[in-house]
């Protein structure tokens, strides 16, 4: 009869890690459930756009006078548009579904993580810092360079699309973490999509200059941080002036963030510390 | 014998008729939910319709003849928002009460046959796709893209879309395996809304792309509606109808075969 030595168990640090070191640990846990179902992700973040490059942009475009959007092609025109809402379609599907489904007791990922360490805020930032940082950079860079292919590019500036992209999804994103953390009842949830994702997406000055839609809608679309990402995101690949100075659609992106963080912050944490 | 014809038929439509109240009464708890799915199509009508169309004013078709883009494209969404609300209905939702709620286990042991599930959730995704043909058509009738009452045929036109589109469905709620398919269903019904005569008229695609076109359910769906909303008419329409009407049988049984299969074990 032999006998089985264990080992002692390795010292478990019980020491709340700094809030970086705390982020860093959430967002890895969804880059690790981000691998088990990125391939059902390609179609929403990488394919769509380009579909609609070659329907609207290319077949459609075809019928358009350049004259009647400032002398720019109808692919040009529409270029940055669709990379910027690429970032509002997988904020779609990563800050609702999985959010709402975070606190719910079969299987939800935020109160598994509250059983660790890790403090509300540091979970919430966690999830930011995946949606909001990670999904945009990665997957809007990749709608840009295959849209380069298209011709739909000015001027190198338009790497700064990209950029563009993430500011509308760091806007976009608390305020539906926020939505998706407060509603208690699942069937709201396709609500979101049907009153806010997709008007935000169609609405934004993507497909058709803003400044067509009736007068008293125009204010709505001031409202749409995919209104202001477009603008910059335009000026970017095409060399057009925006709307406002770039450094006010900035800014209004940036606020829109931050207030967002605050919002979703004090849900998460009212819905976590327990 | 049409004493039994019609009793016969009564007795079958009364089984799927229970079915048909049993979703009701499961729908009056997320009747929003049902509802507002007739605001997406609208949100495509206003940005493609009437964004979009503004900038393109007027189209030229193949025959020759000009219209504007707006009555182009509000027909093609009209046949969209026909399919999606019953591909909703059939696809999803009976995959979900078939596979996860496992609502056709119960029914099964009452007298209702696997025929009468399948036609009971038809008439079901009939009534909620008809709302949205309904709630769309009366917004195309206030932006007065209806020119003269022969638009209307479009409604009946639109049934033949849902029909086709009940049977897809079906089939595929008790083809697929887990949740993951039916995004890829979805990328696959984008596809045709997007390439299926949507936007464009086919003849402008490239040669390679059109017989492709000429296969998709929703290319026959569009061009039934749009031909009969612009009154522009033409034999072919009967081979739309006949193409819809086979895709819906053909669906249905297969459905019912494959759900009794699966369910009399």
């Amino acid at each position: 009869m032999t006998t089985t030595v264990v080992d002692a168990p390795a010292a478990v640090d019980r020491t709340a890690p700094s809030p970086y070191a705390a982020m860093l640990r959430a967002f890895n846990l969804q880059m690790a459930l981000y691998r088990h179902v990125w391939h059902g992700t390609i179609f929403t973040s990488v394919l769509l756009p380009i579909l609609y490059m070659i329907s609207i942009g290319i077949g459609v475009g075809a019928y358009i006078d350049p004259a009647s959007i400032g002398g720019l092609g109808y692919a040009e025109f529409i270029a940055p548009g669709l990379i910027c809402s690429v970032a509002v379609m997988m904020l779609g599907n990563d800050m609702v579904f999985p959010v709402f489904g975070g606190y719910q007791d079969w299987g939800g990922h935020y109160l598994a993580q509250r059983a660790t360490p890790l403090r509300p805020v540091d979970i919430l930032n966690g999830h930011l810092a995946y949606a909001a940082v990670f999904r945009p950079f990665t997957n809007c860079t990749i709608v840009a360079v295959v849209l380069a292919f298209f011709g739909v590019y000015a001027s190198w500036w338009a790497v700064l699309s990209v950029v563009a992209a993430a500011l509308v999804s760091a806007a976009l994103a608390p305020w539906l973490h926020f939505w998706a953390s407060s509603i208690k009842n699942d069937a709201n949830l396709n609500m979101i999509f049907r009153f806010a994702v997709m008007p935000i997406s169609l609405f934004s000055g993507v497909f058709f200059p803003a400044s067509e839609m009736p007068g008293f809608l125009q204010p709505l679309v001031w409202l749409s941080p995919l209104w202001h990402g477009t603008e910059l995101a335009r000026a970017a690949t095409a060399g057009v002036a925006p709307a406002l100075p770039p450094y006010a659609h900035i800014a209004y992106l940036a606020a829109l963030a931050v207030a967002g963080w605050f919002a979703a912050r004090h849900v998460v944490q009212r819905r976590l510390n327990f | 014998m049409s004493v039994i014809a019609y009793s016969a038929a009564r007795a079958s439509l009364r089984s799927s008729g229970a079915m048909l109240n049993r979703n009701w009464v499961a729908m009056r708890r997320a009747w929003i939910l049902v509802v507002s799915g007739a605001v997406e199509s609208l949100l495509f009508l206003f940005a493609f319709g009437f964004g979009v169309g503004a900038l393109v004013g007027d189209i030229t078709l193949p025959d020759g003849s000009t219209v504007s883009y707006t009555s182009y494209v509000a027909p093609a969404i009209l046949a969209n928002a026909a399919m999606m609300g019953v591909l909703a209905e059939t696809s999803i939702n009976v995959f979900a009460k078939f596979k996860w709620m496992k609502v056709y286990d119960g029914i099964l042991n009452t007298p209702l046959r696997p025929w009468d599930l399948a036609l009971g959730e038809v008439w079901w995704a009939l009534i909620r796709g008809g709302t949205y043909i309904g709630a769309f058509v009366v917004v195309m009738g206030l932006f007065g893209l209806l020119d003269s009452w022969w638009s209307l045929l479009a409604i009946p036109a639109c049934v033949f879309i849902s029909l086709a589109f009940a049977g897809i469905g079906l089939t595929l709620a008790t083809v697929f395996r887990d949740w993951t398919d039916f995004d890829w269903m979805m990328a696959f019904v984008f596809a045709m809304f997007l390439f299926g005569g949507t936007f464009t008229p086919v003849e402008a695609y490239p040669a390679f792309a059109q017989p492709i076109v000429y296969v998709m359910p929703l290319y026959h769906g569009i061009e039934l509606v749009r031909g009969l909303s612009l009154g522009q008419l033409s034999p072919m329409m009967f081979a739309h109808i006949a193409y819809l009407l086979a895709l819906c049988c053909a669906g249905m049984w297969i459905a019912q075969r494959r759900l009794a299969k699966a369910l009399y074990k």
